[in-house]
C-alpha cells in the first residue's frame, strides 16, 4: 500500500513538475516574421530606408532573439519616398526633402519572402486580401514583390514566432480628416472583427507564439498632440488676457453646438486641433489656416483677414448623380469625436486581444503603453525623450506620425519586457543608449538638403502623405486641395473625393 | 558615523564603552565616568579603495565601463571633556558626522552625466554636552547638536538635437551651496549603566535635523556644433547665479550596546544600531526662477540597522582592536544610480593604541566592502542599469591629553 501511495505521489510530482514547467522552454524565436504596417516596416520621416529600417521593432527584436538573418525590404538613401529633413529650428521651423532623388531597393533579389512583411499603409484586410498596387507599384509592390499576399508569405516562412501589429490604418484617418465615419475614415468594427479573426485562426500553427499589438490612443502622435486648442505664441506658450487663455474657434458640432445664429464660438476643453491647422495651404496664399486668423477671435487679432472664422470639422458630401462623394478634412475634433475615435480604438483592441487569446497568441496593449508615454514620455540616463513634435526625440519629423528609431527602440524595449513578463523568457532588452547618440542622418553624398524646396513646420504634402499612410476605406479616394476641384471652399482644407 | 580611532578599530561598537573623549559623539553618558580635563584632537581619511560600474541594457549599455574618481575626505575631530563637579561633566564636540561623495572620473563623457558627474554632501557639528552621574553606576547624558552643512551637485544637461534625432550635451550645471549659510539644529541623549566595573550597557539617541540649503545654481553651456541649436539654447539658458534652495532632513539614530571585560583586560562590545532613513523620501531641488524646472527624485528610502562587535585586549598601555560590523542599506535598488549607489557592506576593522592617564594615541582603520549593486532587470529611477562596484577605507588617528 505504501509502495502505490509513493507511486502516486511521484506520478503526481512529475505532473506538477511538467504543469510548473517554465513556459519559456515552449518559447522558440528561431524563425521570426512580422506582419504589420509602417510602424513594423520602420517607415520615418516620410520615407523607408535602411537606417531607420535597421531600428524597426521588428528589426529590433529579431536582433535580440539573436536571428543574425531577418531580411528586410531595405533601401538605400535619400529613402522611398524621399525622406524629409529638418532644415531650420530659427527664425521657424521648417523642412524639406533632403534631395531630388529617390533611394534604391537594396534587398530586391532575395530569393525567398522577407521576414518583415510590414507594408506601410496597410490595414488589417490588407494583410490577407491584398497582393499588389495596382498600375503604379508601390511600398506593397517592394515588399510582397508579387509573392503573394503578405499573411500567405508569412505562413510559408513557417515562422516560430510573428508579430502582428496593424495599429492604426483602421482608424487614424479619422484622425487626418478630423472626421469619423464608418466605411468612409473608420474600417466598420464588424468588418474589422472578421477580418482580424481570420487572419489570426491563420497564424494559428502548434509550436506558434507571438504577439498581437494594439492601437495606442491616437492623442500619442503629434498631428494630434501639438496644437493646444487655446491660442498660443510662436513659442508655443499660452497667450493669456486678462489672465485667461484664449479659446481657439470653431463652427460647434451636434454635442458642442455654437448658440443660434453664431457660426464660431469657443473650443470646449478636450478638443483636438491637428496639425493641419499649421498647414500652408496653396488657397490660402501659402498660408495656413491659423496664420490666416481661422479659428482666432477677432478681439485679440483683428488685422488677421479671416479672424472670428472657425477652424473646419471635417466632413462628409454624399455624392449625386452629378458630382462624386466626398470628404472635407477638418483640423477640429470635438471631444465627442475624440471618444468616438477612442471608443472604436479600444472596442478594436478588444477584438485583438479576443483573437490574440483565442489562437495562442499574446496581446501587447499599446494604448495602455501610449497613454503612459504621453504622460511621462522615458527617461534613460537623465535624457527625457517624449511625443513634443521636432523637439521631443520619440517621433520623426515629416509626418507627425510616425516614430523615430529612438522611438522605435523605445517600442521595441517594451514589446521585449512584455514578452520575458508573459512568456517567462530572459530576451535582452535593446540598447537604447546606442540608439540615443547615433545621429540618424543620411548616408553622407546621398543628399543635398540645403538646397532644396522647404516648407514650413508642418507641410500641404505632409498633409497629403497621411491620406496615403492612413487611406480612406475606398482604395480609389484620393485627395484633392483647394484650387483643384469645384467643391473647394475658401475657409475649407483640402478636399479627399470619394469615387462612386 | 567614524569619529575616533579607538572607536574604528572596534568597529564602531563603542556605545556601551565610551571611556574616552569621543563619547559625546557615541554616547555622552560615558563622560560620567571622565573625572579628568581631556582634549582628544583626531582626524578620519575616507577614501574609496574601488569605484567600478559596468553597464548594462537598455542604458547605458553593454560594454560601458565608468570609474569613479577615488576622492579622499579628511574629516577633522575634537573633543574635550571638562568636568564641572565630582558627578557633572561639560563636553564640546566639534565633527564632520557626514561627508560623502560619488564623484566620476571623465565627467563629460561619462555615461551618467545627465544625472550626475559629481554630488558631495558634508557637514560639520559642534555638539556641546552636559553628563550627570546620578549613582555610581549610572549616568545620563543630554546635549544641542548644531549642524552646518552643504551640498554640491554637478550634472550636464541633454536635449536630443532635433537635425539628427540624438542626444547632445547642451549645458553644465553647477548647484553649490556653502558651509557657513545652512544650518539646523538637533539633540542628542544617552544612558550609560554600568552595575560593576566589568560590565555596561548603554544607549544613544540623536535626533533628526533639518538643514534648508540656499545655494546658487550656474548653467554653462555646451556648444553642438549646430549654430542653430545652440543659437537657441543660447536663449533659453538661464544666465548667471540662480537661486535656488532644497532641504535635507539628516535621521534620527538610535545606537544600543552592550561590553563585557573578560579576564586579562579583554573586551568584547556589541551593538545594533538604527537609523530612520524613511526621513529621506525625496530631495527636492527648487529654482526661484520658474523656468527652470526642479530636480525632484522620490529616493523612498527605508530605516536601517546595522550591527557590530568590537574586540579590545590591552597590554599594559598598549591595546590591539579588532571588529566587524554589517551595515544594510536603506537605499532602494530602484534609486541607485550615478548620484548614489548604496548597498549592504561588510568592515573589517583594526587598531592600535598607546594610553597612559596623561595622554593617549590611537589609530584604527576600516575596510569597507559593498555588496555589488546589480541594477539590472529592476525597476531603476534613472534607468540606468548595471553593476556597482565598490569599497572603501577609513583611516583614523587622534591625540588625547589628560590634565
Amino acid at each position: 500500500m505504501k509502495t502505490q501511495i509513493r507511486r502516486v505521489a511521484t506520478l503526481l510530482s512529475v505532473c506538477a513538475a511538467l504543469a510548473a514547467a517554465p513556459l519559456s522552454a515552449q518559447v522558440s524565436f528561431s524563425k521570426y516574421v512580422a506582419l504589420g504596417d509602417s510602424y513594423g516596416a520602420g517607415f520615418s520621416a516620410g520615407c523607408l530606408v535602411q537606417r531607420n529600417q535597421q531600428f524597426s521593432y521588428p528589426a529590433t527584436l529579431a536582433r535580440q532573439f539573436g536571428i543574425t538573418d531577418f531580411q528586410q525590404p531595405t533601401v538605400s538613401d535619400p529613402g522611398l519616398p524621399t525622406c524629409t529633413g529638418l532644415k531650420t529650428i530659427v527664425p521657424s521651423v521648417t523642412f524639406g526633402l533632403i534631395s531630388t532623388k529617390t533611394g534604391l531597393p537594396t534587398n530586391l533579389t532575395l530569393a525567398r519572402s522577407y521576414d518583415n512583411l510590414s507594408v506601410p499603409g496597410y490595414k488589417i484586410a490588407d494583410v490577407s486580401d491584398k497582393l499588389t498596387d495596382g498600375a503604379v507599384p508601390g511600398v506593397t509592390d517592394l515588399i510582397l514583390r508579387g509573392k503573394g499576399s503578405a499573411l500567405n508569405q508569412a505562413l510559408s516562412l513557417n515562422p516560430s514566432f510573428i508579430t502582428l501589429g496593424t495599429i492604426g490604418n483602421d482608424i487614424l484617418s479619422a484622425g487626418g480628416a478630423a472626421l469619423f465615419l464608418d466605411g468612409v475614415t473608420v474600417t466598420p468594427l464588424p468588418l474589422f472583427t472578421a477580418k482580424y479573426n481570420a487572419v489570426a485562426a491563420s497564424l494559428k500553427a502548434s509550436g506558434r507564439n507571438g504577439v498581437f499589438i494594439g492601437t495606442p490612443d491616437a492623442r500619442l502622435i503629434p498631428l494630434a498632440s501639438t496644437i493646444k486648442p487655446v491660442l498660443t505664441d510662436a513659442t508655443g506658450s499660452v497667450v493669456l488676457v486678462g489672465g485667461n487663455p484664449v479659446p481657439l474657434l470653431g463652427p460647434g458640432d451636434a454635442a458642442f453646438p455654437c448658440p443660434t445664429g453664431v457660426s464660431a464660438c469657443p473650443l470646449p476643453a478636450g478638443t483636438l486641433v491637428t496639425l493641419g491647422a499649421n498647414a500652408p495651404v496653396a488657397a490660402l496664399g501659402g498660408k495656413s489656416l491659423l496664420a490666416v486668423g481661422f479659428g482666432i477671435p477677432c478681439a485679440v487679432a483683428p488685422t488677421l483677414t479671416q479672424c472670428g472664422r472657425p477652424l473646419p470639422v471635417g466632413t462628409f458630401i454624399p455624392p449625386t448623380a452629378t458630382t462624386p462623394g466626398a470628404v472635407i478634412p477638418g483640423v477640429v475634433l470635438y471631444p465627442d469625436v475624440v471618444a468616438q475615435i477612442d471608443k472604436r480604438i479600444q472596442d478594436m483592441n478588444a477584438v485583438v486581444k479576443t483573437a490574440a487569446e483565442a489562437n495562442g497568441f499574446k496581446y501587447f496593449d499599446f494604448y495602455a503603453l501610449s497613454q503612459d508615454l504621453i504622460v511621462n514620455g522615458r527617461t534613460y540616463g537623465g535624457i527625457h525623450i517624449s511625443n513634443a513634435f521636432v523637439t521631443g526625440g520619440m517621433f520623426a519629423y515629416g509626418d507627425a506620425v510616425h516614430m523615430s528609431n529612438i522611438g522605435y527602440t523605445i517600442l521595441a524595449d517594451e514589446i521585449i519586457q512584455f514578452i520575458n513578463a508573459t512568456y517567462g523568457t530572459s530576451i535582452e532588452r535593446p540598447n537604447v543608449a546606442a540608439v540615443l547618440f547615433t545621429p540618424d542622418v543620411p548616408a553622407p553624398g546621398s543628399t543635398a538638403i540645403g538646397a532644396l524646396t522647404t516648407s514650413d513646420f508642418f507641410t500641404e504634402e505632409t498633409w497629403r502623405g497621411l491620406f496615403e499612410e492612413f487611406p480612406l476605406q475606398d482604395a480609389s479616394m484620393k485627395i484633392v486641395f483647394s484650387g483643384e476641384s469645384a467643391l473647394e471652399s475658401a475657409d475649407r482644407a483640402p478636399v479627399v473625393r470619394v469615387k462612386r | 558615523m567614524t569619529q575616533g580611532a579607538r572607536a574604528t578599530g572596534m568597529g564602531l561598537a563603542f556605545t556601551a564603552v565610551a571611556d574616552d573623549p569621543s563619547a559625546i559623539f557615541y554616547n555622552p553618558a560615558g563622560l560620567g565616568w571622565q573625572k579628568h580635563f581631556d582634549v582628544q584632537v583626531g582626524g578620519v581619511f575616507l577614501s574609496k579603495v574601488k569605484g567600478e560600474f559596468d553597464g548594462a541594457n537598455p542604458y547605458p549599455g553593454n560594454g560601458n565601463h565608468e570609474v569613479e574618481h577615488k576622492t579622499t575626505f579628511v574629516l577633522p575631530n575634537i573633543y574635550a571633556v571638562v568636568p564641572l563637579t565630582p558627578e557633572l561633566n561639560f563636553g564640546l564636540g566639534i565633527n564632520a558626522p557626514y561627508g560623502l561623495g560619488f564623484r566620476w572620473d571623465n565627467a563629460e563623457t561619462f555615461s551618467g552625466r545627465f544625472v550626475a558627474q559629481n554630488a558631495v554632501i558634508q557637514s560639520a557639528d559642534i555638539n556641546p554636552v552636559f553628563s550627570y552621574q546620578l549613582i555610581p553606576q549610572l549616568a545620563i547624558a543630554v546635549g544641542a547638536d548644531y549642524r552646518l552643512s552643504k551640498v554640491q551637485l554637478e550634472k550636464n544637461q541633454a536635449l536630443i538635437n532635433p537635425f539628427t534625432n540624438s542626444a547632445v550635451d547642451v549645458a553644465h550645471v553647477k548647484l553649490n551651496s556653502d558651509l557657513q549659510d545652512n544650518h539646523g539644529w538637533g539633540w542628542n541623549a544617552g544612558v550609560l549603566f554600568r552595575p560593576v566595573p566589568q560590565f555596561s550597557i548603554g544607549a544613544a539617541y540623536r535626533s533628526k535635523i533639518k538643514v534648508d540649503y540656499d545655494g546658487s545654481a550656474t548653467f554653462q553651456q555646451r556648444l553642438t556644433g549646430n549654430a542653430q541649436l545652440d543659437a537657441v539654447v543660447a536663449a533659453q539658458l538661464p544666465q548667471g547665479n540662480q537661486k535656488v534652495v532644497t532641504r535635507i532632513e539628516f535621521p534620527e539614530t538610535v545606537n544600543l550596546g552592550a561590553a563585557v571585560v573578560l579576564p586579562a583586560d579583554f573586551t568584547v562590545a556589541l551593538e545594533a544600531d538604527w537609523t530612520k532613513w524613511s526621513r529621506f523620501n525625496e530631495l527636492l531641488i527648487t529654482f526661484d526662477n520658474p523656468a527652470i524646472p526642479a530636480l525632484d527624485r522620490h529616493t523612498n528610502w527605508s530605516n536601517s540597522w546595522a550591527y557590530r562587535i568590537g574586540l579590545e585586549k590591552k597590554f599594559s598601555k598598549f591595546a590591539v582592536r579588532a571588529g566587524y560590523y554589517r551595515d544594510k542599506t536603506p537605499q532602494p535598488a530602484a534609486d541607485a544610480g550615478p548620484i548614489l549607489a548604496d548597498n549592504e557592506r561588510d568592515a573589517f576593522t583594526a587598531g592600535l593604541g598607546y594610553n597612559t592617564d596623561r595622554w593617549g594615541v590611537n589609530l584604527g582603520d576600516a575596510y569597507i566592502k559593498f555588496k555589488n549593486r546589480d541594477t539590472r532587470g529592476q525597476v531603476s529611477t534613472d534607468n540606468f542599469f548595471g553593476v556597482y562596484r565598490e569599497s572603501a577605507n577609513v583611516f583614523a588617528l587622534d591625540f588625547r591629553l589628560s590634565f
